[in-house]
């Protein structure tokens, strides 16, 4: 009998079944959308399942929105701030209220792999960047104040189907017309991941 | 809640003892007389400091449209307060027929909130922070800041504990046109 580090007993001396299974297993060990997992998976299948299920929690996809405001205003990793995140047209919204300064980065945009929204002012004038072409692409929108006055936080989210995707605009535009839900709090650092 | 417990302090017991004929006699005696009293101005103090920890403050906010006037119903808002090491703390609710999120504020009271809206849902029209003391005291009805103000029809009066502040919604169209890149 021996016990591996996550607590598996192994006992050497293999029954029936034990013949036919592979001596081979998968071992996952390091950060996910800001926190630890260590992980084993006896095939290749279990660890998908897994590295997806992870991938969907709302708290991940958050936690990416999290992540492109925080990169570009240079937020401190360590630090746990409060946000605010909204489910609507398929995709998490991202804000940070606190934040002093509220305007976007566009040379630490640019250092991060972002390319610029060349039709700003279909977003009223607020300049945007594109963190991908198809899949998972991420959408860091600048704070704007409106020629009346009126303003918007810095915000972000990521496009599941990206602007190069039809699906962008043949399924997440029409969606739009489902109201929003109603904004959840959360605590995010860019090191420990986000909590609701 | 707290609990007062009598308790037999003589060398000879080390147990609590209930009021019989051998203990009266020793709360007569000036020496208890002075432990009883002390304990209870303690904890008749402590009370209201007890009290005013658990205590919490309502502050209402109140969105207003800037077309009309009329309340925004089913905006989600959230509060922000900052301690004094600048940390942020977010409380959030959604208005309700009347415009109103009731936020609950914890003793001690911030010195100063702000507000803060879903980009997807209105683009503010007021200021984003406010000092405390005066929304509590008076009421503040926020500066409008939109251009439109002509259009505004609000001449209410503020409320003790409540913020009016101004926003509109943000449309569909406006929604879609961010998506394109």
């Amino acid at each position: 009998m021996k016990e591996d580090e996550f607590g598996r007993i192994f006992d050497h001396g293999c029954d029936e079944e034990c013949q036919y299974a592979s001596q081979f297993g998968w071992r996952f060990k390091g950060n996910l959308y800001g926190k630890p997992y260590s992980e084993f998976f006896s095939s290749l299948s279990d660890y998908a399942d897994w590295r997806t299920g992870i991938a969907a929690l709302p708290e991940s996809q958050v936690y990416s929105a999290f992540l492109l405001i925080a990169k570009n205003q240079g937020l401190d990793p360590n630090k746990t701030v409060q946000i605010m995140s909204q489910y609507y047209a398929m995709v998490y919204s991202v804000w940070i209220p606190g934040l002093a300064d509220q305007s976007l980065n566009p040379a630490s945009a640019k250092a991060d792999g972002g390319w610029s929204d060349p039709l700003t002012n279909l977003h009223a004038g607020a300049g945007s960047y594109y963190f991908g072409f198809v899949f998972d692409a991420g959408h860091l929108v600048d704070s704007i104040v409106k020629s009346d006055g009126s303003e918007d936080p810095i915000n972000a989210h990521i496009d599941g189907a990206g602007p190069l995707n039809p699906f962008h605009y043949l399924l997440q535009l029409p969606s739009m017309i489902i109201p929003p839900s109603p904004s959840q709090q959360a605590s995010c650092s860019i090191n420990g991941g986000c909590t609701f | 809640m707290y609990i007062l417990e009598l308790i037999d302090v003589s060398p000879r017991s080390a147990t609590s003892k209930v009021a019989t004929e051998n203990t009266r006699p020793a709360l007569k005696s000036p020496a208890w007389l002075v432990v009883f009293v002390v304990v209870l101005a303690a904890t008749t103090i402590s009370l209201p400091c007890i009290a005013s920890d658990q205590a919490e403050t309502t502050l209402t906010v109140r969105v207003i449209d800037n077309k009309d006037g009329k309340a925004l119903k089913g905006v989600s808002l959230g509060l922000v307060t900052w301690d004094e090491k600048g940390q942020h703390f977010l409380l959030s609710a959604i208005t309700d027929a009347e415009g109103a999120a009731i936020f609950h504020l914890s003793i001690p009271i911030p010195e100063r909130i702000g507000i803060t809206y879903s980009p997807n849902e209105v683009w503010a029209c007021s200021d984003i922070a406010f000092p405390t003391i005066p929304i509590l005291k008076s009421g503040i009805v926020a500066q409008y800041k939109c251009n439109d103000r002509r259009r505004l029809k609000w001449t209410a009066p503020p409320k003790a504990g409540e913020l009016v502040v101004f926003a509109k919604r943000v449309s569909l169209w406006e929604r879609m046109r961010r998506e394109l890149p």
